[in-house]
C-alpha cells in the first residue's frame, strides 16, 4: 500500500497553463540566448543560461509541486510557495539579464514590428521608467504584500482559484519590480546612487519583520481557513501560523541581508564605477542579421513528397471519391428514406463537408485533388467533341455566384440535408453537368466557370497552408518554354490557364499537380506556411494580385460566400426556427416555404447588399474617396475571407463532432442490404448518442476570434496599402471593421443557441 | 546526416512560430480536474472515518464541479488511501448523478477527487459512501448550486481578446505611423482603381 509520505510528495500536477507558457519563455529565451551567445560570449555567459532556467524552474517547483497542492491546507508551506516566488525565482531570472535574449529569441520580423515599436515609444518609455523607479519598485512589493496578508484577503485567494493565481502574479510581478535596481540586469540603466539599494534593502527587511511578528506573536489563527482545514501534521493551526511567521523572517531577512552584505561591500572595496556606460549597454551585441526563412518544401519531404507527386497517388483519391459518389447515389434513391438510415443523408452532409473543411484548414483544397467529378468531366470530352473555347462573356464567377444562390435556397426550402433522394439527384445533377460542361467546351470550364463546390473550396483554400508554388523566382525568370502553363509532349500544362510564378495563392487551383510534372526544371512545388499566409500577401500585394480581387464577380462570391456561412449555421439553430413558425403561424400560412423564401433573399441578398453599401458609403465619405463603389467593394473583399471560413468551420465541424459516429450504422446497413454481413448487424444506438460537446464552445469561440483578428488585420493591411495618414487609414477601414465585429456577434450568439442536428435519430438538442 | 539536420533547422526556424501565440491561445480550452482541495463543503465523523468533502470553487455553479474527499482515521487522524469512495448527488427534479472519486484523478494524493458535471441549479443532496475492507460509512450533506453566470461572463477571455488585441494592434500601427507619401499613394491607388481627396 502506498505511504502518506509517497503520496505527499506525489502529489504533482501537470497543468498546461503553466508549463506551455513556461516551456515557450524557455525556447525563446534559449533561442535568442544562443544567437547573442555566439556574437558575444563574454556578455552572455552560461551563468546566465543557468540562472534564468533554475528561475523559471523555482517558479514551476512552486506553482506544481506539492507544495500548491497543500499550501491551502498548512501556512507554512503556502509560506515556502510565496518565499519561492518572490524571493528565489525573481532575483535568478533577472540574473539572467532577460531582456536582450527574450527580444532576440522572438521570431525577427515580430519583434522589429509587433515589439519594437512599443519599446521605442517615448510615452511607453517614460511609463516603464516611472514603473521601474526604486520607490515605485519598493512600494509596489511592499503594498502588494502587506495587502494580500490581510485575512480578507488571503481567503478570498483561498477559496477562490482565480483570486489565488491574481494574488501568485501579483507577488511575481512585483517582486521582479522589486530585484530589478538590486541584481540591475543588462541593460538596466539607472540613475539612483547604488548606495541606495541600502536603504531600499532595510526598509523591506523592516516591512518583512512586522509582518512576521504579527504572525508569531497575534494569540488566535489570522486565516480561519487553516482553522478548519484537516490537519495532517502534529501542528495545530495556532502553532502552524507560528511556524510560518518563523520561516517569513528568517528566510526573507537572509535573502534581505545577504544582498545587503555583498553591496556593502562592493561600495567600500572596489569603488566600481556603478553608472554603466549607457551606450555600451544599449548595442552590446550589434546589429542581428538572419537570413527569412523559406516555406516548408513539401514535395522534398522523403516519402510524401514523392508519395503526392506520383499521379497514380491521385487517380486512386478519384476513383475512391467517385466509388463513394455512386454508392450514395444508389443508397440514395434505392435506401430507405430515413435520414439517418441512408448513406445520401449522413455521408455527405455530416462527415464529407466536415472532413472538407478540417482539411482545408489542415492541408488544403483535398476536395479537387480526389474530385469524384473528374471521371465524369473525361467521359464527356471522350463521348461529346469538347472543341468549343468557354464563351468570353461567360469568363467569370457568375454563373457559380447564381448556382450557389440556387443551392443554398434549395439546402433551406427542400432541408436537402433530410432527404436522401434530393441528396442522390444533386450529385447526378452535377455528373451530368460536368459531362455537359466539358463535353463541349476545351480546358477545364466546369471547374473554372461553373462548379460550386469548386469556387468554394477555391475561396476557403486561401486560408490553407499549403499551395502550389515555384521553389525560386530567379529560374522562372530565366525559363523560355513555360511548360508549366502550356504543356509538352509528355505532360499537359495547367488547364485553369494558372501561369505559377504570378498565380493569387490557392484560387483557382485543383491542385492537380500537373504544373509540378510539366516543369522541366522542377521548379514547381507544395509550399507549406502558416495559414492565412496566402491572404497576407494578397492584402498586402501592390501589384498582379489586386487585379483579379479587383474583379467585381469575385468581390461578390466572396461576400456570398461568408453571409451565407452565417445563414446557413443561423438556419440550424432553434430560435430561428422557432421565429420562422411563428411568422407562419401569425400570418396563417398553410406552407413555410414563403417565410423562408423571403428570410431568405433577405438575410443572403438584402440585408447584406444594405450592410455592404453602408460600409462603401461610410468608407468612402470618412477615407475621403473619390468614385469607385465597385473598386471599393472589391479592394476590401478578401478581408472577410477568414471570418466566413471560421464560420463554416465552427458549423461543419459541429455536425461531423456531433454525429460522426453516425457512419458506422448506416454503413453496416448498406452492407447488409447486399448481403455483405461481415460488418455485422447496424448499431443503432450509435444514431442517437451524441457525446459530450461541453468543450466545444470555447474552441468555437477561439476559432472565431482567429478568424475576426484575421480579417481585422487583413482589413488594416489593405488600408495601409494606400500609404494614407495614421488618421485617414483608420476612417478608410473603420466601416470595414464594424462588419467584421458584426459578423462575429452574430457568430457569438449562434455559437450558444440549441442547434439542430443532422443525419442523427434525434431532432435537436439543447 | 547534413540533410536531415537541414530540414530539422528549416522546420524549427520556419515562421510557425508564429503559432506560438495560438497555442497559448489553446490554453483556456484545457479543463482538468484539479482537486487540490479548495473549500471545506462538509466535514463529518462517521465511524471509523472521518470525511471531508472539498469543492475547489464556491460557490457552486452548474457546469462541472472539481470535488475531492479526504478520508482519515477518526483515532488517528492519518488518511487513507485504499478506500472506495462514491458521490452521489440529487437534485429536487429528481436529477441522480453517481460517480466514483478516485486518487489517480486528484492532484492532491491524499484526496479522492471527481469532475461532475452539475446540470441544474437549486439545491442538492449529496451522499457520500466510504468503503474499507469490511468498514463502511456515508454522510449526507445539503449543496446550494447557484444559477449559472451569464454565458458571456462565463467566456469573458475568449470575448475580450479580440477588442483587446485589435486595440494593442491600432496602438502599435500608431506607434509606427509613418509621414504621409503621396507618391506612393497614387500608384497604388491606380493599381487599386481608387481615387483619394486630399
Amino acid at each position: 500500500m502506498e505511504t502518506i509520505s509517497n503520496a505527499v510528495l506525489s502529489s504533482w500536477e501537470l497543468n498546461p497553463w503553466i508549463l506551455i507558457p513556461t516551456a515557450i519563455f524557455g525556447a525563446i529565451y534559449a533561442r535568442g540566448w544562443w544567437h547573442l551567445h555566439r556574437r558575444a560570449p563574454d556578455r552572455l555567459g552560461l551563468s546566465q543560461l543557468a540562472a534564468f532556467f533554475a528561475g523559471l524552474i523555482t517558479i514551476v517547483i512552486a506553482l506544481l509541486s506539492p507544495l500548491d497542492a497543500f499550501a491551502g491546507w498548512l501556512l507554512t508551506i503556502h509560506m515556502i510557495q510565496h518565499l519561492l516566488l518572490m524571493m528565489v525565482a525573481p532575483p535568478l531570472i533577472l540574473w539572467g539579464a532577460p531582456y536582450l535574449p527574450l527580444l532576440s529569441g522572438l521570431p525577427r520580423r515580430f519583434s522589429i514590428n509587433g515589439v519594437g515599436p512599443f519599446l521605442s515609444s517615448a510615452v511607453l518609455r517614460r511609463i516603464a521608467r516611472f514603473v521601474s523607479h526604486p520607490v515605485f519598485c519598493w512600494a509596489a512589493f511592499i503594498s502588494v504584500n502587506v495587502a494580500w496578508h490581510l485575512p480578507a484577503m488571503y481567503e478570498l485567494a483561498l477559496r477562490s482559484p482565480t483570486w489565488h493565481r491574481v494574488e501568485h502574479f501579483s507577488f511575481l510581478s512585483t517582486a521582479l519590480l522589486f530585484w530589478l535596481p538590486i541584481i540591475q540586469p543588462r541593460p538596466w540603466v539607472t540613475r539612483t546612487p547604488r548606495w541606495m539599494i541600502l536603504p531600499y534593502l532595510i526598509l523591506a527587511d523592516f516591512q518583512n519583520t512586522a509582518l512576521s511578528a504579527f504572525l508569531i506573536f497575534y494569540d488566535r489563527v489570522v486565516y480561519q481557513t487553516y482553522a478548519a482545514a484537516p490537519r495532517i501534521t502534529n501542528l495545530s493551526a495556532f502553532e502552524d501560523q507560528a511556524a510560518a511567521g518563523a520561516i517569513m523572517w528568517v528566510a526573507s531577512s537572509v535573502f534581505f541581508l545577504v544582498p545587503l552584505g555583498l553591496i556593502t561591500v562592493e561600495l567600500m572595496s572596489t569603488g566600481r564605477k556603478v553608472r554603466r556606460s549607457i551606450k555600451s549597454d544599449i548595442d552590446p551585441i550589434g546589429p542581428i542579421t538572419r537570413a527569412e526563412p523559406a516555406k516548408l518544401d513539401l514535395l522534398s519531404f522523403p516519402f510524401v513528397g514523392w508519395l503526392l507527386s506520383w499521379p497514380p497517388f491521385r487517380r486512386s483519391a478519384q476513383v475512391l471519391m467517385f466509388v463513394l459518389a455512386l454508392i450514395v447515389v444508389i443508397d440514395g434513391v434505392a435506401g430507405p428514406q430515413m435520414t439517418a438510415m441512408n448513406l445520401a443523408g449522413v455521408l455527405p452532409w455530416t462527415h464529407w463537408r466536415g472532413l472538407m473543411v478540417l482539411a482545408l484548414l489542415a492541408v488544403g483544397n483535398i476536395f479537387c485533388f480526389a474530385c469524384p467529378f473528374n471521371f465524369a468531366r473525361q467521359l464527356g470530352r471522350r463521348i461529346l467533341p469538347a472543341r468549343w473555347s468557354w464563351p468570353r462573356r461567360l469568363r467569370s464567377k457568375w454563373i457559380a455566384i447564381a448556382l450557389l444562390l440556387l443551392f443554398f435556397w434549395a439546402y433551406e426550402a427542400f432541408s436537402l440535408w433530410d432527404n436522401p433522394r434530393a441528396t442522390a439527384m444533386l450529385v447526378v445533377g452535377y455528373f451530368a453537368a460536368a459531362i455537359a460542361v466539358d463535353g463541349l467546351f476545351a480546358g477545364a470550364s466546369f471547374c473554372k466557370y461553373v462548379c460550386p463546390i469548386g469556387q468554394y473550396q477555391f475561396f476557403q483554400s486561401l486560408i490553407s497552408p499549403v499551395e502550389v508554388g515555384v521553389r525560386n523566382l530567379a529560374v522562372c525568370g530565366t525559363c523560355k518554354t513555360h511548360d508549366c502553363i502550356r504543356g509538352n509532349d509528355q505532360q499537359r500544362g495547367c488547364e485553369l490557364q494558372l501561369f505559377v510564378p504570378r498565380k493569387t495563392g490557392n484560387m483557382d487551383c485543383t491542385f492537380c499537380l500537373d504544373c509540378v510534372h510539366a516543369c522541366p526544371h522542377e521548379n514547381v512545388s507544395l509550399l507549406a506556411s502558416v495559414p492565412g499566409t496566402q491572404l497576407v500577401q494578397i492584402a498586402r500585394s501592390t501589384n498582379r494580385r489586386i487585379k483579379f480581387f479587383g474583379r467585381f464577380d469575385v468581390a461578390i462570391l466572396i461576400f456570398l460566400l461568408v453571409f451565407a456561412a452565417f445563414v446557413n449555421a443561423g438556419g440550424m439553430v432553434l430560435p430561428v426556427q422557432a421565429w420562422e413558425q411563428s411568422l407562419q403561424t401569425s400570418f396563417g400560412l398553410e406552407s413555410i416555404q414563403p417565410i423562408l423564401g423571403v428570410s431568405y433573399i433577405l438575410s443572403i441578398l438584402i440585408v447584406p447588399a444594405l450592410l455592404v453599401t453602408g460600409c462603401v458609403w461610410l468608407s468612402k465619405t470618412f477615407g475621403r474617396i473619390r468614385g469607385g463603389w465597385r473598386r471599393t467593394i472589391s479592394t476590401f473583399a478578401p478581408a472577410f475571407v477568414p471570418v466566413g471560413f471560421s464560420m463554416w468551420l465552427i458549423h461543419f465541424s459541429y455536425h461531423l463532432l456531433s454525429g460522426g459516429q453516425t457512419a458506422l450504422p448506416v454503413i453496416q446497413r448498406a452492407a447488409m442490404d447486399v448481403e455483405i454481413n461481415i460488418l455485422g448487424a447496424p448499431n443503432w444506438s450509435l444514431s442517437g448518442a451524441m457525446p459530450s460537446l461541453d468543450w466545444l464552445p470555447s474552441l468555437n469561440l477561439l476559432l472565431l476570434d482567429l478568424g475576426l483578428l484575421l480579417s481585422l488585420y487583413l482589413g488594416w493591411r489593405i488600408a495601409s496599402r494606400f500609404n494614407l495618414s495614421f488618421a485617414q487609414t483608420v476612417r478608410l477601414n473603420a466601416p470595414w471593421a464594424g462588419l467584421s465585429f458584426v459578423l462575429y456577434s452574430i457568430g457569438v450568439w449562434i455559437i450558444f443557441q440549441p442547434m439542430q442536428m443532422r443525419g442523427m435519430m434525434m431532432h435537436s438538442m439543447h | 546526416m547534413m540533410s536531415i539536420r537541414k530540414t530539422y533547422e528549416r522546420i524549427l526556424c520556419h515562421r510557425w512560430c508564429y503559432l506560438l501565440p495560438v497555442l497559448l491561445l489553446l490554453l483556456p480550452l484545457i479543463n482538468t480536474a484539479r482537486a487540490d482541495g479548495g473549500v471545506v463543503l462538509c466535514r463529518r465523523k462517521a465511524t471509523p472515518f472521518d470525511i471531508t468533502v472539498f469543492s475547489a470553487e464556491m460557490p457552486l455553479r452548474p457546469g462541472p464541479a472539481d470535488l475531492s474527499v479526504l478520508v482519515e482515521q477518526t483515532q488517528e487522524h492519518s488518511p487513507i488511501l485504499n478506500a472506495q469512495v462514491l458521490i452521489e448527488l440529487e437534485h429536487e427534479a429528481e436529477v441522480i448523478i453517481r460517480t466514483e472519486a478516485t486518487r489517480s484523478q486528484a492532484r492532491n494524493k491524499l484526496l479522492y477527487c471527481t469532475l461532475i458535471n452539475l446540470p441544474a441549479a437549486g439545491p442538492w443532496k449529496m451522499k457520500v459512501l466510504v468503503r474499507r475492507g469490511n468498514d463502511a460509512a456515508e454522510i449526507l450533506s445539503d449543496l446550494v448550486v447557484l444559477p449559472p453566470r451569464p454565458v458571456l461572463l462565463s467566456y469573458w477571455q475568449l470575448i475580450a481578446a479580440p477588442p483587446l488585441i485589435m486595440t494593442l494592434f491600432v496602438f502599435n500601427q500608431w506607434l509606427r505611423r509613418k509621414p504621409f507619401n503621396s507618391q506612393s499613394t497614387t500608384r497604388i491607388a491606380r493599381a487599386t482603381g481608387l481615387n483619394f481627396e486630399g
